[in-house]
């Protein structure tokens, strides 16, 4: 609960404070990651850049601007031939750009503190707490089960292809992609039908009953670090603003 | 029952399953009683007037091939599936499918499938093996207690709050055990539960299977393993094309070669070896049941050779 509470803080720290301010959020948040729960770097950061691809993709959007640029006002630009128009980028752009991605960073640099520090049934509990339907999560839990079974029954069938030899080219391998999930959709309806069978066979009666919440004791020189990064932070922002 | 040996034909199980009708002296847990049962889309029935039963207290190895009905006639055991004929029995009563007497009854009779996966459904083992205890009411220091004896008795304390999806096939498969085994089934049935595990896995989870059983449960194992049946088993029964073959004590089903090579099945190792030595020196001794017992035996028939052999040569001086 104290977690999801320091993870909440700082979300929403993550998006007011100023975008020097964003950028220690990440970097702190990292540390508490990296150094404190010891999470592999190169998965972190596998993670960290995947989500980071979904702002990488909105970027030409963000920079790239469609039109007669006034004097002076465009860094890069590039005529679009037998046209008055031109493809162009401003600083502006750009700083809106860098803004977005301190903010985007912040903000999932504490989803990633809290997922990966947090175990999955502890989550549930804490939102049980904050009286989250129980609907919601038992479909939260039965998909966080059915991400690793599909992870599973995907690198299963990718590995049987690959060694059975797979297609060459882009046309085989696209078909090869379309089978695969059309596999790995009969696989996954199978180990569901599986599941709902195990479930009824284990006394399902309609309803997930999940463990109790455990207050877990929260140490000491965790709880201070995080209490005075806080404050710091508002203070540095107040500062900010003051002068 | 246990000592009976010899084969139980058809015909003798369909009079044992009336004497129990009858109310006569057969104490058995499970009976499926001219039991039919096809699946949609498929050309051949799954069970085709399936009678077999299962004797309480026993270790029961269910033997057969692939399509043979093991897993159908489990899923009939615990009410997933109902006969389009017959009837299932258990303790004597005819399995009722109202939802809450199907609560009930599966809280007698615990279901492992071959796949844990198939069962697995919180995050930890802990959490998990309470997930029928919560469902079933109990309160959390019962659970806890109950938690606490199966993490032990199968070995899992050590990983209890280690995540499911971490946890290797033999683990996950002990895990699965763990939550039926928390319920105290008086019924305990095991789809193939050693497939696909390591001898070290294999012991760990026949161990706990012994622990289980000697604290009163019925244990039911459909396995492939001949050597294992074999070796584990108090009691045999094979199915063939979704009816039963034959059932047994082991001794009797694994005497003669004949059954089981009629129907494709092959004998196990140490029967085999045992029953290819001469009458003359197996006489007078019942068939070794593990690599330990044929030890013992063989040691004990060297002995009484060589004592023989001295003798001889002493009359000889």
């Amino acid at each position: 609960m104290w977690k999801s509470l320091f993870a909440a803080i700082m979300f929403a720290l993550a998006y007011v404070l100023h975008p020097a301010l964003q950028v220690l959020i990440t970097l702190w948040m990292m540390l508490w990651c990296l150094q404190y729960a010891k999470i592999p770097p190169r998965a972190y950061g596998q993670l960290f850049g995947t989500a980071l691809l979904f702002y990488g993709l909105s970027l030409p959007a963000l920079l790239v601007e469609l039109g007669r640029p006034a004097a002076g006002e465009a860094v890069l630009y590039l005529r679009i031939p037998g046209t008055a128009q031109f493809l162009y980028m401003t600083p502006a752009g750009g700083m809106r750009a860098a803004l977005l991605l301190a903010r985007v960073s912040a903000c999932l640099a504490c989803c990633l503190f809290i997922m990966l520090t947090t175990p999955f049934g502890e989550l549930l509990q804490v939102l049980r707490r904050l009286r989250m339907p129980q609907i919601v999560l038992e479909l939260m839990l039965v998909m966080y089960r059915f991400l690793f079974l599909l992870d599973d029954a995907a690198h299963g069938l990718l590995l049987a292809r690959r060694l059975r030899g797979g297609h060459r080219g882009f046309r085989s391998r696209l078909r090869e992609a379309a089978s695969m999930a059309a596999s790995l959709f009969a696989n996954t309806m199978h180990r569901y039908y599986g599941l709902s069978q195990g479930l009824a066979a284990r006394g399902f009666t309609g309803e997930i009953l999940l463990p109790p919440y455990v207050k877990r004791e929260v140490p000491r020189r965790f709880a201070f670090e995080a209490y005075a990064g806080i404050v710091l932070l508002a203070a540095a922002q107040l500062w900010m603003l003051w002068t | 029952m246990m000592g009976m040996p010899g084969i139980n034909v058809l015909k003798s199980l369909e009079t044992e399953l009336l004497e129990k009708e009858n109310g006569m002296d057969m104490d058995y847990i499970l009976a499926f009683e001219d039991v039919v049962f096809h699946y949609p889309d498929t050309v051949e029935p799954a069970l085709r007037g399936l009678t077999a039963a299962i004797p309480r207290g026993c270790k029961t190895a269910l033997l057969g091939h692939n399509g043979s009905g093991k897993s159908t006639l489990f899923l009939h055991a615990v009410g997933l599936l109902r006969p389009q004929r017959g009837r299932v029995l258990q303790a004597g009563l005819p399995v009722s499918y109202a939802k809450k007497e199907l609560a009930a009854l599966r809280r007698r009779v615990g279901l492992v499938f071959q796949d844990p996966e198939q069962q697995l459904i919180l995050g930890t083992p802990q959490d998990d093996i309470s997930f029928g205890l919560r469902g079933a009411g109990m309160d959390e220091a019962e659970i806890a207690a109950r938690c606490a004896v199966v993490l032990e008795l199968l070995n899992l304390s050590a990983i209890q709050d280690k995540p499911i999806h971490q946890l290797s096939l033999g683990q996950k498969k002990r895990t699965a055990l763990a939550g039926v085994m928390a319920m105290e089934p008086e019924l305990l049935l095991l789809d193939e539960p050693t497939s696909y595990l390591d001898p070290l896995s294999e012991a760990q989870l026949l161990d706990g299977l012994d622990s289980i059983h000697r604290k009163g449960t019925t244990v039911v194992m459909a396995t492939h393993d001949m050597n294992l049946a074999y070796r584990w088993a108090d009691w045999i029964i094979i199915l063939d094309q979704g009816v039963c073959r034959a059932a047994g004590a082991p001794e009797g089903i694994f005497a003669g070669g004949e059954l089981l090579q009629r129907l494709g099945l092959a004998l196990p190792l140490l029967a085999e070896l045992w029953h290819s030595l001469p009458p003359s020196v197996t006489a007078g001794h019942t068939a070794p049941r593990n690599a330990g017992e044929f030890k013992a035996l063989l040691n004990s028939l060297l002995g009484e050779g060589m004592g023989e052999r001295a003798r001889v040569a002493g009359r000889q001086q």
